[in-house]
């Protein structure tokens, strides 16, 4: 068959040639029974690179939309790293969203901190579906969910309080362990109705509630 | 008793499914098992911490066997053998864990099953082995007084 530059060769003719010249170029291995495999893709990707061309600057120059995410970055002349907004919006992340960083020897993980409410929810939640049906709330506040509310300190005294009026038996341990205090009269002891009265008395004193 | 099916509670006491059992009465916090035990539903029996919930006086405030022994001879309460009913005698079943420590307390009811406040969920009329296993544990003591 004539090769003609009007009629560049394609479909099985054009793999075929180019199998060939592989094979010429001596990309192709032999089997165990003796039969010369051509390594087709080997051979384009030493062709591309005897070339010199750079296929991501090729596909980032053709799009006119920008920069797909690589999902790489690199540390700038300055030290900074910076998560384009591409990564971002993808996250459904706002303006003042923050995030917790944790440093390993060749890891750096971000966590998405959570605002307080919505944590202290969560951990509440959490808390309560495992220690549901145990009987001893010294047992019970050990759970790790119930410490990290209480780790959680101050700032969720006011959501203590609140959800006294739910769940009146839940944070009195909780309460206690965060802020150093006990309002309880010694004949309220037990009763759980008085006791939750004598923090939420408490609660608006301080004015951590109304 | 009707068989009846309240998975909330299969879920947590896996022989409960078993034996029998119904509700006797909705949720609350305003009571927990051991006080339960003992016949009240207006406050919280526990040992720790020591000014919060109810605690007999001169009990120590373990989270022992011993102690919770302790705290329902207080009201007449004496070990016994036998979980079986007997005229004239109150009887209240103790649950420890592998740890031994006490987890639940039951009361047995005139007709020979036992009644337990499950937490801060429902009172049930329950046989003991319904709740042995997963958070409760086994029976370990059992305590009567004399009822006239």
């Amino acid at each position: 068959m004539n090769i003609t530059l009007d009629t560049p060769l394609t479909g099985e003719e054009l793999v075929a040639k180019v199998k060939t010249l592989a094979h010429q170029c001596g990309y192709y291995t032999t089997t165990k029974n003796g039969i010369e495999k051509v390594n087709i893709m080997t051979f384009l990707n030493a062709l591309i690179d005897a070339e010199g061309i750079d296929l991501n600057h090729i596909s980032n120059h053709k799009k006119k939309r920008g920069r797909s995410a690589s999902y790489k970055v690199t540390v700038q002349s300055n030290g900074n790293l910076v998560i384009g907004s591409i990564y971002t919006q993808k996250m459904g992340l706002k303006p003042g969203d923050e995030f917790e960083i944790t440093l390993s020897r060749k890891h750096i993980h971000l966590k998405q901190v959570e605002n307080d409410i919505k944590k202290f929810y969560s951990l509440a939640q959490q808390w309560q579906n495992d220690v549901e049906g145990l009987s001893l709330m010294s047992e019970m506040t050990k759970h790790q969910a119930y410490q990290e509310i209480i780790n959680m300190g101050e700032k969720v005294i006011p959501f203590l309080l609140k959800d006294l009026e739910i769940n009146p038996l839940y944070w009195l341990t909780a309460l206690h362990s965060i802020t150093g205090e006990n309002p309880i009269k010694p004949e309220q002891r037990g009763s759980i109705k008085q006791m939750v009265q004598a923090w939420l008395d408490w609660g608006k004193t301080k004015q951590y509630i109304a | 008793m009707t068989k009846e099916y309240h998975y909330h509670l299969e879920l947590r006491w896996r022989n409960l499914s078993k034996t029998t059992y119904q509700i006797t009465s909705p949720k609350t916090q305003e009571y927990n098992c051991f006080a339960w035990a003992a016949g009240e539903n207006d406050r919280h029996w526990e040992h720790d911490p020591p000014d919060y919930y109810y605690w007999p006086e001169n009990v120590p405030n373990e989270a022992t066997l011993d102690a919770y022994i302790q705290a329902y001879q207080t009201i007449g309460y004496q070990p016994c053998d036998s979980e079986k009913l007997e005229s004239n005698y109150e009887k209240i079943a103790i649950y420890v864990d592998n740890d031994k420590i006490p987890t639940h307390a039951a009361r047995q009811l005139p007709n020979g099953k036992w009644t337990s406040k499950l937490g801060w969920l429902e009172d049930i009329e329950h046989e003991l082995e319904g709740l042995e296993g997963d958070k409760y544990g086994t029976v370990t003591q059992i305590l009567k007084r004399f009822k006239p």
